[in-house]
């Protein structure tokens, strides 16, 4: 093996030369290392937690971790598993039977994008960073199911896993605040504004929306922008958006959504406002998945909203509940959402499954 | 006028000889004195020491037994008599376990006389927001919460037979609100003034978590993962769950 290696350095080294170019261009160019750039109509820059700086040796840990099914109970499911990127990191099930339980779960698995500008993860906001989040699905039972000492067993004894921690942290020590650090690191790296409507509001060639599109967009700023705010698609608070209107208390009161994180009765209900980017590509909808299609989606909103005490104020103006939306301004807006998708972050490699390439 | 300049230079030498020695002596014996304080913390039930499976009855009549028992002990301080000297532990969390950790040493506390101490059970609001930290605040402790980011303050798990059910004692303390500071007595002062080492012994008396001024009755109230049921055992910290039985 060694022999081959020197061998094949040797031939490496002569072709760069030949192609005049040096080792380190090589180096960083591999899309796995990169911290990504952040389109000006989203952000200046990606927050990051002093205590855990975006480095490329990090990143690359992340995704090698995001993509491992060694990491689960079973060594059968991986993050991927239910975030798949050609999905926009959903899974396209209301709610996946993908863990190593093959129970249903309770939730419907929600898309991974722009996560570094949010302030609280999950539909609920019960994890209060990226660097809480991973802990959920890593030791759910009927999600990855596993003991975080039997996953640190597990990467302490693995053929790549410990000179990658060494290269991203600096430690030969690995340890779970190190696994979640490197996941986070990964995760604020998933970042989606090309779409489409990007390129229009950033008057960038390739960015023309049509006249219904156009039309669509209007609409949106009428009337779903008080939630789905700015370009980040999402306000990133916990709305009652009229889906029920009894909330019972097994499951440990999981149906009042985030009234279970903060036990206040305000909040039974609400839930977090979803990013629609790329909403073409995340069917199903809602924090269950009960809504198959955008259709529905409008559907509901036009004429299926329920009444509660929590529900959200922009749901019932005029003395009635809802957004009336007659049939063709649903296709508008429908046709508008459809300029949200970003084709080039679900085929950006540098989000891709590094274990596929060894 | 030269001649009296010249052995004025003089004496101001001889003069500062003394301060000049005075001041390397002084180095070395100014360098502050300091103790080191061994901290166990004994868990009890009526006073015995609490033995996992063993069956115990609770304040309000039921039988149970516990299984898993661990808290943190957290910011601990040292406050000296005369209240000049105040010694804080940095990064001063510990994870007390019935099987594993019991006690810790207080490094580096000055030479002073000691009658307080003060210390809190939780994480403090400044930790218990993330949770990818070290040591005994590691998430491979067990003692983190994945639903809603935090740590568990204190957790005890075990088997209850009550009057009319038989089931499993399930009680995880967290949450902000229920992070308790404690100010306390030493029995009597910690000097160390004159030695380089003390000891303090905490007691923990389980059956205390139960009575006063919430009984706690397991037919009723054998859960509690945050909310109202939590703040019940909170509320009854403060009538002899811990104590400082001794420091000398």
């Amino acid at each position: 093996m060694k022999k081959y290696g020197r061998l094949l350095s040797v031939f490496l080294i002569t072709a760069l030369a030949l192609v005049g170019c040096d080792l380190r261009d090589v180096e960083e160019a591999e899309p796995d290392s990169r911290i990504p750039e952040v389109p000006p109509n989203l952000a200046e820059a990606i927050p990051v937690p002093n205590h855990n700086p975006l480095t490329p040796e990090g990143i690359a840990l992340g995704r090698m971790l995001f993509y491992d099914p060694g990491l689960s109970a079973n060594g059968q499911v991986s993050c991927a598993s239910c975030h798949q990127q050609d999905k926009a990191f959903s899974d396209g099930q209301a709610l996946s039977k993908a863990g190593v339980s093959g129970k249903p779960l309770l939730r419907h698995a929600p898309t991974l994008v722009n996560l570094a500008w949010m302030d609280g993860m999950f539909w609920d906001g019960g994890a209060k960073n990226l660097e809480a989040v991973s802990m959920g699905p890593l030791t759910h039972a009927d999600e990855m199911g596993q003991n975080l000492n039997s996953l640190l067993l597990y990467l302490r004894q693995h053929r790549h896993y410990p000179a990658q921690f060494e290269k991203a942290f600096d430690t030969d020590s690995i340890t779970s605040p190190l696994v979640l650090r490197a996941l986070a690191q990964f995760q604020r790296t998933l970042i989606s504004a090309n779409s489409r409507y990007d390129r229009y509001v950033r008057k960038e060639p390739g960015g023309k929306l049509s006249s219904l599109e156009l039309q669509g967009m209007a609409l949106f700023r009428r009337h779903c922008d008080s939630c789905h705010a700015t370009d980040f698609f999402t306000d990133n608070r916990y709305h009652n958006n009229g889906l029920d209107s009894d909330f019972p208390e097994d499951h440990e009161q999981l149906a009042y959504g985030r009234g279970r994180i903060t036990g206040i009765a305000q909040d039974i209900g609400r839930y977090k406002t979803p990013s629609l980017r790329n909403i073409a590509l995340t069917a199903p909808y809602m924090h269950d998945g009960r809504f198959g299609t955008l259709q529905e989606v409008l559907q509901h909103y036009s004429s299926g909203i329920k009444s509660y005490a929590t529900l959200a104020p922009q749901l019932q103006q005029n003395g009635s509940t809802g957004i009336a939306l007659s049939l063709q301004e649903q296709q508008q807006l429908i046709a508008f959402l459809h300029t949200l998708t970003d084709s080039t972050f679900i085929s950006n490699n540098a989000y891709g499954n590094p274990w596929e390439l060894q | 006028m030269l001649i009296r300049f010249r052995s004025a230079f003089l004496l101001l030498i001889v003069l500062s000889l003394p301060f000049a020695f005075s001041a390397c002596s002084d180095d070395k014996e100014k360098e502050p004195a300091t103790a080191t304080v061994q901290v166990n913390v004994q868990s009890l039930v009526d006073g015995q020491n609490l033995q996992r499976d063993y069956p115990y009855q609770s304040p309000a009549g039921d039988t149970y037994t516990v299984q898993k028992f661990r808290f943190y002990l957290s910011n601990v301080k040292l406050i000296s008599e005369d209240g000049h000297t105040v010694y804080t532990e940095p990064d001063s969390y510990h994870l007390i376990t019935m099987d594993g950790k019991s006690g810790f040493k207080l490094e580096n506390v000055p030479a002073a006389r000691y009658n307080k101490m003060e210390f809190a059970i939780g994480v403090d609001e400044a930790r218990n927001h993330t949770i990818d930290q070290f040591g005994d605040l590691d998430p491979s402790n067990d003692m983190v919460w994945d639903w809603n980011t935090g740590y568990k303050f204190l957790l005890l798990e075990g088997l209850f037979t009550g009057d009319t059910k038989v089931g499993g004692l399930v009680f995880h303390v967290g949450e902000d609100s229920n992070f308790m500071l404690f100010n306390m007595d030493l029995p009597q002062a910690l000097d160390l003034r004159q030695k380089p080492d003390g000891n303090i012994v905490l007691q923990t008396e389980l059956s205390d978590l139960f009575r006063t001024p919430h009984l706690i009755d397991f037919d009723e109230l054998n859960t509690a993962m945050g909310g109202e049921n939590a703040r019940k055992i909170v509320e009854n910290y403060e009538n002899g769950f811990i104590k400082v039985a001794s420091g000398n």
